[in-house]
């Protein structure tokens, strides 16, 4: 269970349909389904205007991309979507063998074909990845050095503690 | 200076298009490397599609309050229409038809951004830029061709033009909407499609997002082409549900590669196979889409749905050719990256069985497409116009139309990849034990029952071919019924084996489940598989309806007040004719009805001695438009529907002459769509996490299961609310018990 509250998000939402649908009451009452009509079209008006200020607001420089839209950004390689349609292939395999559409011998030899595949394709996707992780870790730890200084912030004092721990003793031994 | 209504609505047109260009121009900046411009674009969708709803509250509005000025609302209302055909009217024409549409399409492109949040972000701007540009072209098309606020130029009339009475229909509030919700749910797949294309992202990802979408439209094509079959059978009076009107094929068309997108984007997710072909499906639906509205709407081709012959065909005509020409292009320039590399091994096998079922499909659109189309492509070709009638269409349709009812049992007997004799036998001896019991008794009692297997057809075209044919033909209503029996089987033994399987696995684990919670934890596991076999069960139910067809009994009856005839078991007692309103027998609804007058026939329909109802059938004549409709009497059953036409009645004598149908099986029709709706439901119903449950969570989740009943509900009653005969829709058309739903057409 988180604990983040998704309160106040859908509050504006909540209030703004509240008083919409307390408007529509009033308007059915007082002048019947024209009067609910116009009511209607004058909240949409209104919620339009509101809707093109927000969006030209947004537009303003300064607006920075969070790291969730950056990562999705990156496309999935065909390696990925290739395992991912082996191994998809794998469970629809066990799930005919269980309801007896195809025989053990079939089983055995199409599972046996699909999981030399997945491996290939997991193997060739940790090859790919691999200067790839080692770029983001040389970068990661360049950050964390760079923010090793006195007026870093704590946290990133703390996340780099350790690692200049684990360095001292190496730099002591050294002639 | 004030602002008139028409003025305010025109500009509030201009508005959707400065918005829905601002939004597109946004979207694309965003998807051109300043993607921190999407939540721009994002509140720009919004935007749009509220300046949309603005302007149909405010066309509502101009309906509600008699707002004449309007030409629209002259044309398509008056005083007296109930606030129900108020509301159909909003579509009934075709500036507001338009208008409807685009607001449909800004509420898809409102549910859909709202759906991609913190999803799909490299694709969204341009599935939110391709939405932008339909809706820019539909407010080109309102603001420089049919615009729905243009005012009169002769001024205000004092009274307006009733809508035309064919309309004022229950079936109308729902079957247009349906329909085009239909028709525009497939935008979305197509915006997935061509943000795809854009930015070479055309693994999986797009597919899995655009599966539902597309499930979804075809959930309302399917509702709004059955919707319009029961408008057809109870309005037109002709005694059948399906015409091969122009307008009607042009509805069904994108049905088909919907249903064929429906099965192949299954085998891209499991083979990685069919990249090009799904683009091309996808493509294709939406393209046949805008040229079905194309079609309604040019009035190239003679239609009794057709809009009067307008401006709009141009338009559209551009904007396909657009649509058409941008989609070859992108999916020639990604050709590359949609080629895949792996293969069919055999077509023993489910994918085997899914291509050919593709074919099949897209095989009957072809066709309907040609043939629709012949009078156009003769006049090119040959310079006189050839139009094919429904004798032409049967002729074709039921074998294609079998085959595809063939392939939709033998596809889940075969599993993927390639499938062994042992087990193909193994699959097959149940379906194929059920299909020959089936036909046996189908010949040892069908006959007996009024249902032979054999229905000698006949055909006037010369040849040996020919004549061949149609004795083929005469076992199509057989085949049906002993594969209408293979497929049940098939669909049983699916869930009993997957049910079996279970049971079996959690006894190993030591969870031991039951029979029936087996089966809803099987089917919750795998909604998509058996929510799929409950839509082939529907296309079960329908497929009995249709050949229904083959053993109707038709004739013409010529009755004196008191004098009675029996047809196929029916004994009809005529009782006589009765003008309303005038007549002392004719209920207080029936003489308050203003602006028609109605000549009903009263018949008392008895079997067995026994007396099932009186039915009603009528000739409505109305004033304003001035026209005369044919109202149908008729008779619900599962076995058959007595449906009863009032040909001829002489006021003075009070002979009458009737046209008497007996259709067997079409109410099989109707419950399959029920259950077509209710296997696309289990397979659309959204997968719950519970992983970052909170209390609003459970409380949201809460509220959209019980609007979700509540919708399905109201829509069950909505549907079973004319069989009962207490809707009342209209001050116009008087309903009292048994009678029928004041349907017409004088064709």
């Amino acid at each position: 269970m988180s604990s983040q509250p998704s309160v106040p998000y859908f509050s504006p939402l909540v209030l703004g349909l509240g008083l919409v649908l307390l408007g529509v009451t009033i308007a059915a009452f007082v002048g019947g389904p024209p009067l609910v009509l116009i009511f209607l079209a004058a909240c949409s008006l209104c919620l339009t205007i509101t809707l093109v200020w927000n969006s030209l607001a947004k537009m303003e420089a300064g607006q920075t991309l969070e790291f969730e839209d950056a990562l999705d950004l990156a496309a999935p390689t065909a390696t990925e979507e290739q395992k991912l349609a082996v191994l998809r292939a794998l469970k629809d395999l066990d799930y005919e063998l269980t309801v007896g559409k195809i025989s053990k011998e079939d089983f055995e030899i199409s599972s046996a074909e699909y999981r030399a595949q997945a491996r290939l394709l997991i193997a060739a996707q940790d090859e790919s990845m691999k200067t790839q992780i080692k770029s983001a870790e040389l970068r990661v730890h360049q950050h964390l050095r760079a923010l090793d200084t006195p007026d870093a912030p704590p946290v990133a004092r703390e996340l780099t503690a350790p690692e200049s721990a684990a360095q001292e003793p190496t730099t002591s031994e050294a002639p | 200076m004030g602002v008139s209504l028409p003025g305010f609505g025109t500009s509030i047109v201009f508005s959707i298009l400065v918005l829905a260009a601002y939004t597109f121009s946004v979207a694309v900046v965003a998807g051109r490397g300043r993607p921190h411009l999407l939540a721009s674009a994002r509140l720009g969708a919004f935007a749009t599609t509220a300046v949309i709803f603005c302007g149909v509250m405010l066309l509502s509005y101009g309906f509600f309050t008699h707002d004449f000025r309007i030409r629209y609302i002259s044309q398509h209302s008056d005083r007296g229409m109930s606030p129900w055909y108020l509301l159909a009217a909003l579509w009934g024409g075709q500036d507001g038809s338009l208008l409807w549409w685009t607001f449909l399409l800004g509420g898809y492109t409102a549910g859909c951004v709202a759906w991609m949040r913190g999803k799909y972000r490299a694709l969204q701007p341009y599935v939110i830029a391709t939405l932008m540009v339909i809706i820019c072209f539909f407010a080109i098309l309102m603001m420089f061709a049919a615009n729905p606020f243009e005012q009169n130029l002769a001024g205000s009339p004092g009274e307006g033009t009733q809508m035309n009475p064919l309309l004022q229909n229950y079936w109308m509030l729902i079957h247009p909407p349906m329909l085009y919700m239909g028709f525009v749910g497939c935008s979305v797949p197509f915006s997935f499609a061509v943000a795809a294309l854009v930015t070479g992202r055309l693994g999986n990802e797009w597919i899995v997002a655009v599966r539902k979408w597309m499930l979804l439209a075809f959930l309302f094509l399917s509702i709004g082409n059955v919707l319009g079959m029961i408008w057809a059978y109870e309005e037109l009076g002709w005694g059948g549900f399906w015409a091969w009107d122009p307008v009607e094929n042009a509805a069904c068309l994108p049905w088909f590669t919907a249903a064929a997108y429906v099965h192949s984007t299954i085998i891209q997710e499991r083979r990685n196979m069919f990249r090009v072909w799904n683009v091309v499906l996808i493509c294709i639906t939406f393209l046949l889409t805008i040229f079905g509205t194309f079609l309604t709407r040019s009035g190239l081709i003679a239609s009794v749905h057709s809009f009067a012959k307008s401006d709009i065909g141009p338009f559209f005509s551009w904007f396909l050719v657009l649509v058409a020409v941008t989609a070859i292009a992108l999916i020639v320039w990604r050709l590359p990256l949609l080629r895949g590399k792996a293969q069919i091994e055999s077509v023993a096998s489910r994918e085997g069985m899914f291509v050919i079922n593709n074919w099949a499909l897209l095989g009957g659109m072809t066709f309907i497409l040609g043939a629709t189309t012949s009078p156009l492509i003769t006049k090119a070709l040959m310079n006189q116009e050839v139009t094919v009638g429904p004798p032409f269409y049967n002729k074709w349709m039921a074998p294609i139309g079998l085959l595809i009812f063939m392939l939709m049992g033998l596809a889940p007997l075969f599993g993927w990849k390639k499938t062994s004799g042992s087990s193909l036998k193994a699959a097959f001896t149940f379906p194929l034990s059920t299909l020959v019991l089936v036909t046996i008794t189908h010949a040892v009692l069908g006959k007996g029952l009024g249902y032979p297997q054999v229905v000698a057809t006949t055909t006037v075209e010369p040849g040996m071919a020919a004549q061949v044919y149609a004795s083929v033909a005469s076992f199509f209503p057989g085949i049906t019924v002993s594969l209408a029996g293979f497929n049940i089987a098939v669909i049983v033994q699916e869930f009993v084996r997957g049910t079996r399987a279970r049971m079996s696995s959690t006894r190993k684990k030591g969870d031991a489940e039951g029979p029936v919670l087996a089966l809803v934890r099987l089917v919750q596991k795998s909604r998509r598989r058996y929510g799929g076999y409950v839509v082939h069960l529907g296309i079960v139910g329908m497929f009995l309806g249709f050949v229904g067809t083959a053993w109707q009994v038709e004739d013409e009856v010529n009755l004196n007040p008191g004098e009675s005839k029996v047809v196929a078991g029916y004994n009809l007692v005529y009782q006589g004719t009765r003008m309303c309103p005038g007549n002392p027998r004719c209920s207080a609804e029936e003489q308050a009805a203003k602006g028609r007058r109605m000549l009903f026939a009263d018949v008392d329909v008895m079997r067995g001695g026994e007396l099932l109802t009186t039915l009603h059938p009528a000739k409505f004549i109305h004033q304003n438009p001035p026209q005369t409709t044919t109202e149908v009497g008729l008779l619900r059953g599962l076995r058959d529907d007595l449906y009863l036409v009032l040909a001829v009645a002489d006021p003075e004598t009070k002979r009458a002459t009737f046209t008497v149908h007996v259709n067997p099986f079409v109410g099989w029709i109707w419950i399959g769509l029920l259950v077509l709706m209710l296997g696309c439901g289990v397979s659309l119903w959204p997968e719950v996490t519970t992983k970052r449950a909170n209390v609003w969570t459970y409380v949201r989740a809460g509220v959209a299961a019980t609007a979700g009943i509540l919708l399905t509900f109201t829509f069950a009653a909505s549907l079973a609310q004319p069989f009962s005969g207490s809707f009342q829709p209209t001050g116009r058309a008087p309903l009292h018990q048994n009678a029928p739903l004041h349907q017409s057409f004088e064709r």
